[in-house]
């Protein structure tokens, strides 16, 4: 899938992520990868501006956790971001399927 | 080839020394965890995603301080019992437009601040802080040197907003201050008056400051004269009138572009 297609949509796949359980930047896009089954290949330094963007606006929160060899940025959603997350599911659900109608 | 990435970046990026350290070491440690350099992305590209999102950042900062800064001038003006006074009277009227623009972007871009937006977001807070420091100083006592104070320390606020908009590559803006309304108030007559608007700006303009100056007048001559209204006091209200409305086209003119409220281009 073309990076171009997830614009829009990258904030709550973030989110949706992150949300199972608080990870570092590399596990996030290893899990955003897995549960695409491999769909969402977006050229990976694109994922930490997105979750600097989702922290500044306080739907997720991050801290330095001690690795096995160097400190990493963990990072785990607030609760205003499991707030917004339910809300982009149910946006989504609603978008999909109006195109869904429109392209059966 | 970590490093030689690293650098890269590091050559690109102009951001703060605190925020440059982050990046660097999760970008360090994604790649040294496994993430291939080919990969990550162009690191022009990628310091340009920073710039942008620490742009929006300061941006909403600085509008949530000037939104603060409005409620502070409101308080200083019901405390002052609404001194009268022309800079005063006008200062505090172009604070609230411009505040109340800057106040309605912060509402709507609260996921972030897209780039194109950024110098209008800037230009509003800015003016509203200029008025509310023109206030201060025609106010004077304890009420104008706490308003002066607070608008120093938003203008600093406004002023890193816009250091760190300026990173981010100017673009043409394809929204206006009718999107900004319309996009927080979906009403049908917001809808109709931003059509008007865009498409006969002056007309508009100057209906409104028509019906800015009569409302003036009406509260003028209800306060001075109540309903048995002399010659005298209908001159006067004629007179304030007249004022309030040129003020109001006269601001239309010199500050309706660079607040997008007149965009030229938008029809």
């Amino acid at each position: 899938m073309r990076p171009e297609a997830l614009k829009g949509h990258l904030d709550a796949l973030l989110l949706a992520v992150v949300a199972r359980e608080p990870a570092h930047g590399y596990a996030i896009l290893e899990r955003l990868r897995e549960r695409s089954g491999g769909a969402f290949d977006l050229p990976e330094g694109t994922i930490y501006p997105a979750l600097h963007r989702l922290e500044e606006a306080g739907l997720l929160k991050s801290s330095w956790a001690p690795g096995a060899t160097r400190r990493r940025r963990v990072y785990e959603v607030t609760a205003k971001g499991r707030r917004a997350l339910g809300s982009g599911r149910t946006e989504w659900r609603e978008f999909s399927r109006a195109i869904e109608a429109v392209l059966a | 080839m970590i490093d030689a990435y690293l650098a890269r970046l590091d050559a690109e990026l102009d951001v703060p020394r605190r925020a440059r350290m982050r990046i660097l070491a999760e970008v360090r440690d994604h790649l040294e965890e496994g993430g291939a350099v080919e990969a990550f992305g162009d690191p022009r590209e990628l310091a340009a995603q920073f710039h942008e999102q620490l742009a929006s950042a300061k941006a909403r900062r600085a509008g949530a301080h000037t939104a603060l800064l409005m409620v502070l001038l409101a308080a200083g003006l019901a405390a002052a019992a609404f001194p009268v006074g022309i800079v005063i009277f006008f200062a505090a009227q172009l604070a609230a437009v411009s505040g109340g623009l800057g106040f309605a972007r912060w509402l709507r871009y609260r996921g972030g601040v897209p780039p194109d937006r950024l110098a209008d977001i800037y230009r509003a807070n800015g003016l509203a802080v200029a008025c509310v420091a023109a206030v201060a100083v025609a106010q004077s006592g304890v009420i104008g040197a706490v308003l002066f104070a607070a608008s120093v320390a938003t203008a600093i606020s406004v002023a890193r907003a816009r250091a760190r908009a300026r990173v981010v590559p100017a673009r043409v803006p394809t929204e206006d201050a009718v999107d900004d309304i319309a996009a927080i108030l979906p009403l049908g007559p917001v809808r109709t008056l931003g059509s008007a608007l865009r498409a006969r700006p002056w007309l508009v303009a100057a209906g409104f400051a028509a019906a800015c100056g009569v409302a003036l007048a009406l509260q003028h001559g209800l306060v001075e004269g109540g309903v048995e209204l002399g010659w005298r006091q209908l001159l006067a209200a004629l007179v304030i009138a007249s004022i309030e409305a040129v003020a109001v086209i006269v601001c239309f003119a010199a500050f309706g572009q660079m607040l997008g409220v007149r965009r030229p281009d938008r029809v």
